[in-house]
């Protein structure tokens, strides 16, 4: 048998392309690459729907010895690189003695003509497709079974700008992009430490997202990591666009109306919440990093309170504070006021008031919710259409609407006054997503206090908050400030204390390393 | 996906502001008339003596738990007095928390119908308020401890408004001469006092297995005891500079009608909704608290460990029956409150103790 084999062994047998063959289910594409070269770019092609995007260069080593190729997407790779880096070390400035067996050949190859920094190996042609598909470039040699894969990545991508939804005064004017290396680039920029760990993993079964979760190590409690970790690995999905889908596979109770994870494009706040020993999930495609765990007041916070002098800052937040307060209340309470308990105005206030609605056909519930819904119409409005109409549509609805609708005697004045104070206290709150929570909390206060009064606020404010003490996100209470603040959690509260007092983190975030210094 | 639920914890700190939240607003509401009846200008003194009375009591089921870690009273009473008497003790309790929470549920329903939205139908206040605290009791006692500490923070606020409103009324004859009446209507209002604070007291007993550093529990509770005592206690000799003692033992709710009298500059000239706001956040965590414990006392008599969503529900159905049956009808429910109520009280939140005392010295637990 072995004579036999030594002496015909050099007569193979044709391989059978394997999608030719009708047993074989080329979907499962867990098949390992072949020796020949003709069938990994025709299974490759096969497999990729003969993508028109698809580049496969063919070419030879050493007087037409050995037949290689090279596989990229078109777009996704980038092309001088790939002529630079491969292409040209290989056909023309060929650096080392060509051997005669072709996988000593590709062990040349890979140790001698590659002058780039991050190449592997793979034997699969699902490995192969995968790395195709993240924008490197395949190198297939005929007679070896095996891939080079070289990383040449370089599509367009949008450049580091400010972030438009949180610009601030003071503070970095570097934003994140849609590329997750520039993301992370930025975050360890800010983070010089060995201790930031970046831990990658796919999510999406079709787009193959690649989701990086960052944290310092001994900073972040190691059960959340654990917890993060272990809910991001069982969202079951086929894509993942943006960080928002995973944002609703990992929220503690996706029925809230509250946000339980923070978001947020400016690597400085990351960089500030990794500190902090919290745990931050980029995705790529989206600037949107997210962040937990996430307590309540994290949302009224911004990051130019911490670049802003203490007093400042502090100040601000109290300003926010108010503006929440007012964005989810004023309505209710002017309506329970105006209702139900007239003994609390002032008189003069109150035949103002009176005299303002002496003309308006509807209860003052039925004009709160007409104008609401009509601002939140407006507002909407003004985020969609091109910014300069958008502004344009916003002025002239709030000011010719409003005053038409006053004149007309469909709404008071002082509806007006309050739907607008309650509009502009809603963009006082720096996190979009909580400004927006307020606004579903505001209507069925607003009903409340119609039917109610006073009563029917304080009925809506106890569900609101007994459901905000009994939310907990990766395991800590959502008002935990409020409700059991911990060590270092009074001085970062409404009030921020000066940053040379600040010596501890979050005690009820914070891992092992619980000390600024 | 939700974060792994853990045993409920309450920490030292949210155990002191469930004691001194659950403390003051009953007695407030309708204790500061039936006190001044029963002590004139004394009745402050006799506020006083129920500190001291609750402080000591406290302090007697501090201890006697301590030996039963862990346990509740319920749980730990058959151990201690035997199984049927244990089991009986148990449902004592069950029966006499669930009246504190009908009376604090009454007595807030009674604000909202009497003083503000006197056009809505009393069961519809009862329903709807009795749904909310359900609910509170659905979360569980973790929950009612973190509310606690808002409604801590709502009681000093309006303390302060109270403080700053009684600035240019106040008189201090009308706090004098002190023991005017003698000391049997300062004991007789101490009573009182204690009746009122009775079922808030025992709720030590319920929450103490749950208290995070259960070796320093004592000292949240005798913290909790005071504040919550000097809340109430600075409310009557409020509503007493203000309104004198003649006046304030006319009325059925002195506290209302004292906010009703006062004024903070003439933009604020009735502000009692305000002041009904800062004060409801106590009486929730109250009646929240006090339905849980006869909810979990219920439970503990049958050996069921978990809160159950039909006890709550059927604890919720008594609670609106009970108020709307026997508080709809204002004179018979402060008639008993001002009569039987003391003799029904007294005998349980002290004979427990002290028998459960007794029985821990018998056995040298």
């Amino acid at each position: 048998m072995r004579i036999w084999k030594k002496a015909f062994g050099w007569i193979k047998p044709q391989e059978k392309l394997i999608f030719e063959d009708k047993n074989t289910d080329i979907s499962s594409d867990k098949q390992p690459l072949s020796a020949n070269l003709e069938i990994n770019l025709a299974l490759l092609g096969k497999l990729m729907g003969e993508a028109q995007d698809l580049i496969i260069r063919e070419f030879s080593l050493g007087h037409d010895e050995h037949r290689a190729a090279v596989v990229l997407i078109d777009g996704l790779a980038e092309k001088e690189l790939v002529n630079e880096q491969i292409l040209n070390p290989l056909m023309l400035e060929i650096r080392f003695e060509i051997p005669r067996g072709s996988n000593e050949l590709f062990n040349r190859i890979k140790k001698y003509g590659i002058p780039n920094t991050a190449i592997k190996e793979d034997y699969t042609i699902d490995g192969v497709i995968n790395d195709i598909l993240t924008g490197n470039t395949v190198l297939l040699l005929e007679g070896v079974d095996r891939a080079l894969m070289i990383s040449s990545q370089g599509w367009k991508d949008r450049s580091i700008s400010e972030p438009i939804t949180e610009s601030v005064v003071r503070g970095p004017r570097d934003g994140f992009t849609e590329t997750l290396r520039t993301n992370t680039t930025l975050i360890r920029r800010r983070i010089k430490s060995p201790d930031l760990r970046l831990e990658g993993i796919k999510i999406g079964t079709r787009t193959q997202t690649d989701v990086v979760i960052a944290y310092l190590n001994g900073v972040a409690k190691k059960d959340v990591v654990d917890e993060v970790r272990t809910r991001l690995e069982s969202i079951k999905i086929d894509g993942v666009l943006e960080s928002g889908y995973i944002e609703e596979f990992i929220e503690d109770r996706p029925l809230s109306p509250f946000p339980q994870v923070e978001r947020s494009e400016r690597p400085d706040k990351v960089a500030s919440a990794l500190l902090e020993g919290r745990v931050a999930i980029l995705v790529d495609t989206t600037p949107f990093v997210l962040m937990v765990p996430t307590v309540f007041f994290q949302f009224i916070q911004a990051s130019e309170d911490y670049y802003e002098r203490y007093y400042i800052g502090s100040m601000i937040r109290v300003l926010r504070v108010l503006a929440l307060m007012v964005s989810i209340t004023l309505p209710a309470i002017y309506i329970a006021l105006t209702s139900f308990h007239h003994e609390m105005i002032p008189t003069p206030l109150a035949l103002s008031i009176a005299s303002s609605r002496e003309a308006v056909p509807f209860p003052a519930v039925g004009e709160a919710l007409i104008m609401g819904i009509f601002f939140e119409i407006l507002r909407e409005a003004g985020i969609r259409l091109p910014r300069p109409t958008g502004q344009a549509v916003s002025i002239v609805g709030a000011l010719v609407i409003g005053q038409a609708a006053v004149e007309a005697g469909i709404v008071s004045q002082a509806m007006v006054i309050v739907v607008a104070l309650t509009g502009i206290s809603s963009f006082a709150i720096p996190a979009y997503n909580a400004a927006v929570a307020g606004i579903l909390l505001r209507v069925p206060l607003v009903i409340l206090a119609g039917f109610f009064g006073l009563f029917g606020i304080l009925t809506g404010l106890s569900l609101i908050l007994i459901h905000l003490c009994g939310l907990k996100v990766f395991g800590i209470n959502y008002l935990s400030i409020v409700t059991s603040a911990g060590e270092g959690e009074y001085k970062d509260f409404v009030v921020r204390a000066p940053w040379w007092s600040m010596f501890h983190r979050a005690g009820r975030i914070t891992g092992k390393s619980k000390k600024k210094t | 996906m939700k974060s792994p639920d853990k045993q409920a914890v309450i920490t030292n700190t949210q155990f002191g502001a469930l004691v001194s939240s659950i403390l003051w607003p009953t007695i407030i509401g309708y204790g500061g008339g039936i006190m001044a009846r029963e002590a004139g200008r004394d009745m402050w003194i006799g506020g006083i003596l129920g500190i001291v009375n609750s402080l000591i009591l406290a302090f007697i089921l501090i201890y006697v738990g301590g030996k039963f870690p862990g346990k509740t009273i319920v749980e730990y009473c058959p151990k201690l007095v035997g199984f049927i008497p244990g089991k009986a003790l148990g449902l004592l309790l069950c029966l006499y928390f669930l009246f504190g929470a009908y009376q604090s549920v009454a007595i807030y329903v009674h604000h909202m119908n009497d003083f503000l939205l006197t056009e809505t139908p009393f069961a519809v206040i009862t329903v709807i308020y009795v749904l909310v605290v359900c609910y509170l009791v659905w979360h569980g006692p973790e929950v009612i401890a973190r509310l606690s500490v808002i409604g801590i923070a709502a009681a000093l606020v309006f303390s302060f408004l109270v403080f700053l409103a009684t600035l240019q009324e106040i008189n201090f004859d009308r706090i004098l001469p002190l023991l005017d009446m003698g000391l049997a209507p300062i004991a007789n209002a101490g009573l009182t006092a204690t009746s009122f604070i009775g079922p808030n007291i025992l709720v030590i007993a319920m929450v103490l297995p749950l208290v995070k550093v259960k070796e320093k529990a004592g000292r949240p509770a005798a913290a909790g005891l005071l504040l919550g005592g000097i809340l109430f206690t600075f409310y009557f000799i409020a509503e007493l500079m203000v309104m004198g003692p003649h006046v304030t033992a006319l009325m059925r709710v002195a506290c209302m009608d004292l906010v009703r009298s006062l004024q903070i500059t003439q933009y604020l000239h009735r502000f009692e909704s305000f002041m009904v706001t800062l004060w409801y956040w106590s009486m929730l965590v109250q009646a929240g608290i006090l339905t849980y414990c006869a909810v979990q006392a219920f439970q503990q008599i049958f050996g069921l460990k978990k809160i159950n969503i039909i006890s709550v529900v059927t604890t919720g159905i008594l609670l609106g029956g009970l108020t709307y049956v026997f508080a709809f009808n204002r004179t018979l429910f402060l008639n008993f409150l001002e009569g039987p109520w003391d003799y029904i009280s007294l005998p349980v939140y002290t004979g427990i103790p002290v028998l459960l005392l007794t029985f821990c010295l018998i056995r040298r637990r």
